[in-house]
């Protein structure tokens, strides 16, 4: 199988490492969700709450990747680790946008330059037009693949941060950029299959709407009925509901994805599941 | 615990085989994969389509028959051949591929009966037709995700399973180095070569295929930490040489383990 002598997971393919985060998150789906639901009241509250809720699904990551190495911590030991960087969580998460930031600026400026010519083409009559279109289209698709090639490359910082205490914060954006190198287009995959498989219960909490669609058949702007209000408030209402009910069960999903890429990664580039078994001495 | 859902199937001359299940991430992908073959194939067929429709109707003016009615029948043979390549397509591949679609052949999962027979064309017959209520709603894909077999409402309806093809150990001969066959030799002469498990050997050997893939840093600190407990392992108190690079010390471990296993096994 695709397990080593010591019980550790072997270099795994894109499909298994989302499935591997599946069930490290449904063996603890109670603490995983109950952190990630800490996490989202910790969200409401400015600057010191965001730095925790950063570090909570931090922590969650922390818990799946121990969980894989078979070393498993619980709650509080691993809180004990990544609450002394709590600050770094905010830090990184900021200076990571802040560089994703400016890779955007410079993709955009780029994307205009190379627009001017292609404006220029499209005056030269139909043809021109049909072609210039066409390029564009591949120019927009172009800068899209760069931008989610950067993201692939820094997604793992906040797992990187939350195992990895003993190295400096900032080490842990170059530390993701060395750990996917030359397998940005397999996080890329991981990405797209495990917002494929979040997708159907975004798109459940729209359900509610269904059931104003009625209302708005009978809908007359002169006269409107109280009752349409009424159902499409409380549809809303629910609607919020469940997006936050949604967005509390997947947050965890996405971290235990990510715990799973992280140490696959690591067995990858570092032969993190390359160890003798030990000997009763 | 289990980082995958595995089944145990029982054959008839009562021989116990594991199966690991496929999992929901390499079905989604699988799924996904074989849906942009068919919609390429589809969109393929709607400008072909579109192409020829103006003169179909031409020659049927021409032949004396009623433009209406020959649309109709373009629309009928139209939508017949997309049902057929859409169901088609895994009913085909799932029949001839032996439970393979070419996103579960890149995936690297395959459909089996629930006996762990190889799939038929009615089995997958019954999982093509009950796709579509598969889809709607998500149905298979919370059934997959839920259920402890991952089985979707085709798999139930059909009695089938589908799981993980074991990937065959890589076969390739390692490339051991003239210093470290030289220094193997001392080693069947010095340490104690019993002492190493057949998973120590596993993980040298597994250590040797993968070196090239791991980051240099990594790869040096770790080839280090291997050879000091593979020498500790063996009771090696002196090497020939005082350096000896780490890389050369396994490769020769593996080397001569290799040797002894071959010499054991002819004496079989």
């Amino acid at each position: 199988m695709t397990v080593n002598p010591t019980g550790r997971l072997r270099p795994i393919n894109v499909g298994n490492v989302v499935s591997v985060g599946i069930s490290l998150y449904r063996t603890n789906f109670k603490t995983y969700s109950g952190l990630a639901f800490k996490s989202l009241l910790w969200y409401l509250i400015p600057i010191y709450g965001w730095a925790r809720c950063l570090m909570i699904q931090g922590q969650i990551g922390r818990l799946g990747f121990k969980e894989m190495v078979r070393e498993p911590e619980t709650v509080k030991q691993a809180f004990r680790q990544v609450v002394k960087r709590l600050w770094a969580f905010l830090g990184i998460a900021i200076l990571v946008w802040l560089i994703q930031l400016g890779i955007n600026i410079g993709l955009s400026m780029a994307r205009g330059v190379v627009s001017i010519p292609l404006l220029l083409l499209a005056r030269l009559g139909d043809a021109g037009t049909a072609i210039s279109g066409l390029l564009q289209v591949v120019l927009f698709l172009i800068v899209f693949a760069v931008q989610i090639w950067f993201q692939a490359r820094f997604w793992l910082y906040d797992v990187l941060l939350a195992v990895e205490t003993d190295a400096e914060a900032t080490e842990a954006i170059s530390r993701s950029w060395k750990l996917t190198q030359g397998s940005s287009f397999r996080v890329q995959l991981v990405l797209l299959i495990a917002s494929l498989i979040t997708m159907p219960l975004f798109i459940l909490s729209f359900v509610p709407f269904i059931f104003t669609i009625p209302y708005f058949a009978n809908f007359s702007a002169e006269n409107p009925d109280p009752a349409f209000f009424a159902a499409l408030g409380a549809a809303s209402l629910a609607f919020l509901f469940l997006f936050l009910a949604t967005s509390i069960i997947t947050a965890p999903f996405l971290q235990s994805v990510k715990a799973a890429l992280y140490y696959d990664c690591r067995s990858r580039k570092e032969g993190l599941d390359l160890e003798l078994k030990s000997r009763p001495s | 615990m289990k980082l995958f859902n595995t089944v145990k199937i029982q054959t008839p001359e009562s021989v116990e085989l594991e199966f690991v299940l496929a999992g929901i991430g390499s079905r989604a992908l699988a799924v996904v994969l074989d849906y942009v073959i068919v919609l390429l194939t589809l969109s393929i067929l709607s400008v072909v389509a579109s192409i020829f429709r103006a003169q179909f109707v031409a020659i049927a003016t021409w032949l004396g028959g009623g433009t209406d009615s020959i649309d109709l029948w373009l629309t009928a043979i139209f939508a017949a051949l997309s049902f057929a390549i859409s169901s088609g397509y895994f009913v085909g591949f799932e029949s001839l591929w032996q439970g393979q679609t070419p996103g579960k052949r890149l995936t690297k999962i395959r459909v089996i009966r629930d006996n762990g027979q190889p799939e038929g064309l009615f089995q997958a017959t019954l999982r093509a037709l009950l796709r579509p209520i598969d889809d709607s709603l998500f149905l298979g894909f919370f059934c997959i995700l839920l259920g402890p077999q991952e089985k979707r409402i085709g798999d139930w309806l059909a009695g089938t399973l589908v799981v993980q093809i074991g990937e065959p150990e890589s076969k390739q001969d390692l490339q051991v180095s003239k210093a470290a066959k030289d220094l193997s030799s001392y080693l069947v002469e010095e340490a104690d070569m019993d002492k190493l498990l057949i998973d120590d050997f596993t993980i040298i050997r597994e250590y040797l295929q993968r070196r090239a893939g791991l980051n240099p840093d990594a790869r040096k600190k770790l080839s280090v930490k291997l050879a000091r407990e593979v020498r500790s392992v063996l009771t090696l108190k002196k090497l020939p040489r005082e350096e000896i690079p780490a890389d050369d010390f396994l490769e020769a471990v593996y080397w001569a383990y290799q040797q002894q296993l071959g010499e054991r096994s002819s004496y079989r």
